[in-house]
């Protein structure tokens, strides 16, 4: 393999890796700061995704991405109505959503069970055509992308300062002191689901685009894998603020990407994946608790030995 | 002015487990008062102050506070008006948050879009110097590092400064 198809797959898999960080950026609001596992996370992804597509095709590209948006923020709407106002587990909340959510999606892809934008403008071509003729035309996929999440991790940064950020945070952190800070915490979980939802839609929104299909299972196993690159990022940048840790977020999933690339170069099937998602979160979430664990197991083994 | 009304508050009614913790309770309290309440383990204190700062709904009675009723205003909202400090040091402020973060959501001067400003974070230095636990240079601090008293300190703090 030469070295320009080398920078090829490295290229792909960090565009990749950053129009999914916009996932993992939605879980860091809700699964880190809210403390809420939104098990929507695939169908709103694919949402996202369908919504988007559907758009575009209509001939508004751009449009697209806040049609999406604005779709991912109705479906986390009902998870946290259901889990706040209606007494649903959060966790059943979020499946019951995301099975809801299957049908919903093929209703928009009226019947079909994939769309092709092949033929339909998109926010990637729209960039390609703006750069024309400059240095960067070639990145144009990459810049879109790095936009994107650029915007994202700043609003995130600035958000989660304000005192509605506190809040959201502080929910996921203690609800008795919001409440006896004169704040709902279903409110704050409201609004931090909903700000979830509209960025998983958007990253799924990006993906279709950006390969030109949405299908129906666009967005399955997304929540394993966000959740993987989450974990991964904030092994690596889990102790700073809140910027850099959203910065963690968006490396996890570059990184989540790159160690797969690496996998498929090294004949690993591309069925694989979900399944090195799984291990993967498996082995963020118990390596730090089985690390506490062993102390205890070296003592005990000393004084078996002695 | 706070008043209770014959209020009464009975734990898992109709189970092995019930408990009549407060039973037709009457209390008024003027303005300006300064009570302790004393009694056994388990009499029913916190109970009480469960009820007055709506944690559950009471089973019968009222709770009149400046002549409004509060009886069925949930939590959330009757903390606007009162300030409470929990019998468990850790419920009373968010530990993974720091110092200057719970005392800016305790104190909600600014609107939801507001940050915390460098006038807040003078006031709270004033105000944590009071308590003289060394806090006032700890304000980026996580919570979760205090001991349990300077939890406590701290959540007093957070109920009195909004
Ligand atoms: N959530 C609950 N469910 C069931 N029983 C409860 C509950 N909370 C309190 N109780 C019972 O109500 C009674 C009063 O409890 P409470 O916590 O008010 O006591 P207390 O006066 O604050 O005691 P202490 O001095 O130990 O703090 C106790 O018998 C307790 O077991
Ligand atoms: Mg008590």
């Amino acid at each position: 393999m030469d070295l320009s198809s080398v920078l090829g797959l490295i290229q792909t898999a960090l565009e990749l890796g950053l129009i999914c960080s916009v996932t993992v950026l939605a879980l860091y609001l809700s699964y880190t700061m809210l403390n809420v596992c939104d098990l929507s996370t695939d169908g709103c992804f694919t949402l996202g995704a369908v919504t988007g597509a559907v758009t575009a095709m209509a001939g508004h590209p751009v449009l697209a991405v806040f049609a999406a948006m604005g779709a991912g923020l109705v479906s986390g709407l009902v998870v946290s109505v259901l889990q706040t106002r209606m007494g649903v587990n959060s966790l059943l909340a979020g499946i019951i959503v995301n099975t809801a959510l299957y049908s919903i999606n093929i209703a928009i892809m009226d019947g079909a069970s994939l769309l092709s934008l092949n033929k339909t403008q998109t926010v990637f071509s729209l960039m390609k055509t703006a750069l024309a003729g400059t240095p960067l035309a070639g990145q144009y996929k990459l810049l879109t992308a790095l936009a994107a999440v650029v915007m994202i991790v700043l609003f995130l940064t600035l958000f989660l300062r304000t005192r509605m950020g506190l809040a959201i945070r502080a929910t996921g952190n203690n609800p008795d002191m919001v409440r006896s800070s004169s704040i709902n915490p279903a409110m704050t979980t409201t609004v931090g689901l909903c700000i979830a939802g509209s960025f998983t839609a958007l990253s799924g929104c990006l993906l279709a685009q950006y390969q030109k299909a949405a299908d129906i299972n666009i967005g399955q196993g997304m929540v394993t894998i966000a959740l993987a690159s989450l974990l991964i990022g904030s092994t690596i940048l889990g102790r700073g603020g809140i910027l850099l840790r959203a910065v963690g977020a968006v490396l996890g999933a570059v990184i989540f990407r790159l160690v797969y690339t690496v996998a498929l170069r090294l004949d690993m099937p591309a069925f694989m994946l979900k399944l090195v998602s799984a291990v993967i979160v498996v082995l963020a979430i118990s390596i730090p608790y089985l690390k506490t664990q062993l102390p205890v197991l070296r003592r005990r083994m000393q004084r078996k030995a002695g | 002015m706070l008043e209770l009304k014959k209020i009464s508050k009975t734990f898992n009614p109709g189970t092995v487990n019930e408990k009549r913790a407060l039973h037709e309770l009457s209390l008024s309290v003027p303005d300006g008062d300064f009570i302790t309440i004393i009694g056994a383990n388990g009499a029913g204190k916190s109970t009480l102050f469960g009820a007055i700062s709506g944690s559950f709904l009471t089973d019968g009675g009222e709770i009149l506070l400046d002549g409004q009723d509060v009886t069925l205003l949930p939590e959330y909202r009757r903390s606007k008006i009162i300030g409470r400090l929990f019998q468990d040091p850790m419920r009373g402020s968010a530990p993974g948050m720091t110092i200057e973060e719970n005392l800016a959501l305790a104190a909600g001067r600014r609107g939801w879009l507001g940050h915390i400003s460098r006038q807040d974070r003078e006031c709270f230095r004033a105000q944590l110097r009071e308590l003289d636990m060394g806090l006032e240079d700890r304000l980026r601090q996580p919570v979760g590092l205090l001991s349990g008293g300077q939890r406590q300190a701290l959540t007093l703090l957070m109920a009195t400064i909004a």
